[in-house]
Parts: C-alpha cells; structure tokens; sequence
C-alpha cells in the first residue's frame, strides 16, 4: 500500500509512531496528484515548493517531540475561495486572477496550528455560484463532472491526491462533490465553523467544511475547524464538543426520519434504491424509521435562490460592472439577474426561512437525524452537465445538484453527505444525514454506523495506476437486495 | 412579468446592457424572478427575517 492509500487514521498513527513522515506522505500525496491530474485537473495552483518545506518542517517538529495531533503532517487541498497567504486565491475566475492573500483564513490559519500540509488550491465553480465545476473532471469517469461548487476538492479527495479537501457549502457545494466523487462531506451547523478570509457567496447561506475520504476524519477535521471568530458575523460562541467522542456508539434507539416528499420527486431510481437500502441498513441496526413530510417544500426553491442571488450580486456590484468580462456567461448572467430582485422579495425570503427553521424545528421533536439522497442525479456528462426526466423535461445541472440541499443551507441545520453505493455504471452515490443544529456528532454517529455496514467508503477511483474502486456494480447489486431493496 | 420590466429592472439598477443581451438573459431572469416572488406570496403576518446582526462588540 502506498501511503497516499492510508486514510487519515491511519496515516496519523503512522506519523505519531514514527513509521512515516510527513514528508514521505507529502511526496506520495505529490506522485498521486501527477499522475492524475493531467485527467481531473482538480487544483487551480499547486504549491508543490512549500508543500514539501511544511512538511519537512512538520518532520522536524515531530522528531524534536511535539506532536500537535492526528492533523500533524496531513496533505489537504484548500478550495480556492479560501485566502492562503503568499498563495494565488483566484476563486476559479479570471476577475481574481492576481488575488495574492497576505494572510490566511481563519480555517487554513487553524488547520495550520493544528499542523496540516497545504498541497494546493482546488478550483471550485467560479466564485462558487454553481455546481459543476467546469475547470475538473470527476475520477470516477473523467467524462462527467465532479459536482460543485468545491469540485476540485471532491476530485482530489475522491481521486486519493489529498486526504481532506476544504469545501463551502451555500446551497449544497460540500455534500454534492462528496456525492459525486464519493467521499465524504460535512457541512457544520451555520456559524460552527469561521468563514473569515473566505470569499463569499452569499453570506447568510454560506458554510465551510471538510470533505474527507471517511466519517472519521470528517470528525478530526472539524475539531480543528470549530470555534468563535469575532470576525465572521455569523460565528456562534458556544463549546466546541470533541466531535469524535462516541462516533462509535451506533444508532440503536436513534429516530431517523425518511421524507415522503421533497427528496422523492425527480431523483434518479438507483439513487432512490441506494438511498432506501441505507435506511433498511440503519433499521437493522437499531434505528427507528420515521416517515415524515418536508415542511414548505414547494418554498425551498424560490427561497434558497431569493436569498443567495441578490446577495452575491450585491458581493459583486463593482466586480460586474467594471470587468463583466471576465466573467463566464454563466456566472455573469446570475450575478445580471439576481440585481434585478426586489428588496421586498428578498426580505420576504428571509421571513420565509423563519418559517422553515420554525418548522424544522417542530419536525425534529418526532425524529433525531433526517436521511434522504444528497443529490438527485449521478455524475452528469461534462460537455452537457443537464439531467432529463423520465418526461422528457431537461434540468440543469446546478440546479439538479443543489435542489436537495437547500433545507440545510436555509435552516442552517448539519449535514453530513455518506457515500451509499455505486451505480451499475460504476459512478458514486451518496444519502445525506441531516441532524438538529449544532448536533454534528449525532449525524457523524449515524454517518459512521453506516460506514460500517458498508463497503464503499473511502475508496480511492481507479485512475493514474490505481487498480481498486468501486466495489462493482454486481456487489452492489447484492448489498442493495441483501437490503430487501429492489432495484 | 416580461422582458420590458425586467429591462426597467436593470435600468433601476444602473446596469446597462445592450438590448440583445437583455433579449437573451430574459427567459432566465423572467423564471427566476418569478420563482422568486413566490416568497411573497406567503402569508407571512409579523413573522421577521432571518437576519443577523450583534451588537456586541468583543
């Protein structure tokens, strides 16, 4: 096994006991991102130099005898939103080509303390307003799109280049590239984790966190991520529990609720079967199954887009009208019509999602954790990134990948995006567990329970030499029946 | 709604575009603004927004 194989449990054991460095890692991390990146193209920069002094620097560190913890010596890929000092930041868009930070993020800065090794910038969607990410390819099949906006960090995690990648989540861009690359994706509760230093979407719906190649590490990362940041004005100051603490304790008596609407309607079946299997999983082992209806389902939509757009076009009012283009088409034209949004509309939004939160709120005296599909559709051809129903109607791909996510953004509730399975054409799936705010251990308890009783996560795609992947869609086949689900 | 008061729209906002550009961004800005005004045909009574501010200062 090459080490650029381990998962970040492993890798950091084998750090803390001496029998890897971070330097011997960090070179493996660097083989793996040559050889596939010429097919996945997940990194906008790549700071190949500094990499390797960091993590020489952590050798040194740990042979000396201070050992920070399981993060020390760590390969990670930062998505390109975040400022990294004396690294080019350009949000995956040439209105940022020159961006230079001179200091780092609040969560590269914390990430560092705890002793990481930055490999490089993933690109992301431009500016994060979409979720296809257009500049990478997935690994799983080098056709399709990854999903986004953090498509170059569910690339470079899913692709075994990094053992975390950073992601933000405004409408569902950490659980849809985790989904789509299968790996794992934790979107914190709103305002867990600081969003300071990191370029903005919108900023009342927007989320930083990790993708990572297993619920555990997702856990680790976390740690090192949580905390109040006076600086970010939705930071929440409250104490940030251990969040691997009882990740193994199951999900015996636990009450997870299953939606009969919302997360049904114009989902690809192998994801409603692989989505329907883990519930039977999570049944079988302990878990009560609640059905339950998603409250203002038809609201989700207008709201999420009501909120996001005329606060990204207020972010960029003097970008767009003084280099419009530099922007692609795409962006530009979100960013054009999200001005023409009335205040009104917009406040409205915002009442609406008191509603939701009210109402999520109510929904959760009768259940614990919400399981539902993280995406509707599989990994979408990269040259037409557009999903088309058994009616014959087309959707387009960022809104096929962001419409299941949006309750978590608006409510602001956890989410955690768990690979559940492979298609029979051998692309990831991935259900999401959607727990109370602030009740992130809860959902990674589940997460971990179902981790377990599975075989398809922390799989590394076949790709650059590679030989293992997907378990095939065979087994799958047989994991699904075992299940009692037909498909 | 239709692609003239979407082009008021954009006046208002002192954005200008070129009249073809605002013909092709019209069917998108028209559903999505109509998709939008969805919220505010809820009843929603004194219910406020969702909106943060702190007034601390530490």
């Amino acid at each position: 096994m090459e080490p650029y194989e381990l998962s970040l449990a492993q890798a950091s054991e084998r750090i803390r006991t001496k029998e890897l460095s971070p330097l011997e890692l960090t070179r493996s991390a660097l083989d793996r991102l040559h050889a596939v990146e010429p097919e996945i193209k997940a990194f906008a920069f790549v700071s190949e130099e500094s990499a390797l002094s960091e993590a020489a620097a952590a050798g040194e560190e740990i042979a000396a005898g201070t050992y920070r913890g399981p993060l020390h010596g760590i390969p990670i890929g930062v998505k390109d939103l975040y400022d990294t000092a004396g690294v080019p930041t350009t949000s995956s868009s040439a209105v940022r080509a020159d961006h230079m930070p001179t200091t780092d993020s609040a969560a590269v800065a914390r990430l560092y303390d705890a002793g990481v090794v930055v490999l490089g910038k993933t690109h992301t969607h431009e500016f994060a307003f979409g979720a296809t990410t257009p500049t990478t390819r997935n690994p799983w099949d080098t056709s399709t799109v990854p999903g986004g906006s953090s498509g170059g960090s569910g690339a470079a995690v899913g692709a075994g280049v990094t053992l975390i990648g950073l992601g933000s989540d405004t409408g569902g861009s950490i659980r849809i590239p985790a989904a789509v690359c299968g790996t794992v994706g934790l979107k914190p509760t709103y305002g867990r984790a600081s969003r300071a230093g990191v370029a903005s979407l919108s900023w009342s719906l927007d989320h930083v966190g990790p993708l990572t190649r297993n619920v555990t590490d997702s856990a680790v990362v976390l740690n090192a991520m949580a905390g109040y940041d006076r600086r970010d004005p939705a930071s929440v100051d409250r104490p940030v529990p251990d969040f691997t603490a009882g990740i193994e304790d199951g999900v015996r008596g636990m009450r997870i609720g299953i939606p009969r609407n919302f997360y049904t309607v114009d989902v690809d079946p192998e994801i409603t079967a692989a989505t329907a299997a883990s519930a039977v999983l999570l049944e079988s082992m302990g878990a009560e199954l609640v059905e339950i209806d998603i409250p203002y389902a038809d609201l989700v939509v207008s709201t999420l887009w009501g909120i996001m757009m005329p606060e990204a076009s207020a972010y960029h009012r003097d970008a767009i009208r003084a280099t419009p283009e530099l922007y692609t088409e795409e962006v530009r034209d979100l960013i054009l019509v999200g001005e023409a949004i009335l205040a009104t509309d917009y406040i409205n939004a915002l009442r609406v999602r008191t509603l939701m939160q009210r109402a999520w709120r109510d929904l959760y005296e009768s259940v614990d954790v919400v399981l539902a599909p993280s995406v509707a559709a599989l990994a979408l051809d990269a040259e037409d990134p557009v999903a088309t129903w058994e009616d014959g109607r087309v959707e387009a791909g960022t809104s096929v990948y962001s419409r299941l996510s949006g309750p978590a953004n608006l409510t602001g509730m956890p989410s955690l995006s768990v690979p559940s399975g492979f298609s029979r054409s051998g692309l990831p799936m991935g259900v999401q567990l959607i727990g109370r705010p602030f009740e992130e251990a809860v959902i990674l308890r589940a997460g971990r329970a179902l981790e377990r009783a599975t075989d398809v996560v922390g799989r590394i795609a076949p790709l650059g030499g590679h030989t293992t992947g997907a378990p095939g869609a065979v087994a799958d086949r047989t994991r699904l029946a075992a299940a009692g689900v037909a498909i | 709604m239709d692609s003239t008061v979407f082009a008021a729209l954009l006046q208002s906002a002192q954005l200008t575009l070129a009249p073809e550009q605002i013909e092709e961004l019209s069917s998108v800005a028209i559903a999505t603004l109509s998709s939008v005004r969805k919220v505010s045909e809820v009843e929603l009574g004194e219910t406020p927004p969702q909106s943060a501010f702190n007034a601390s200062w530490e």
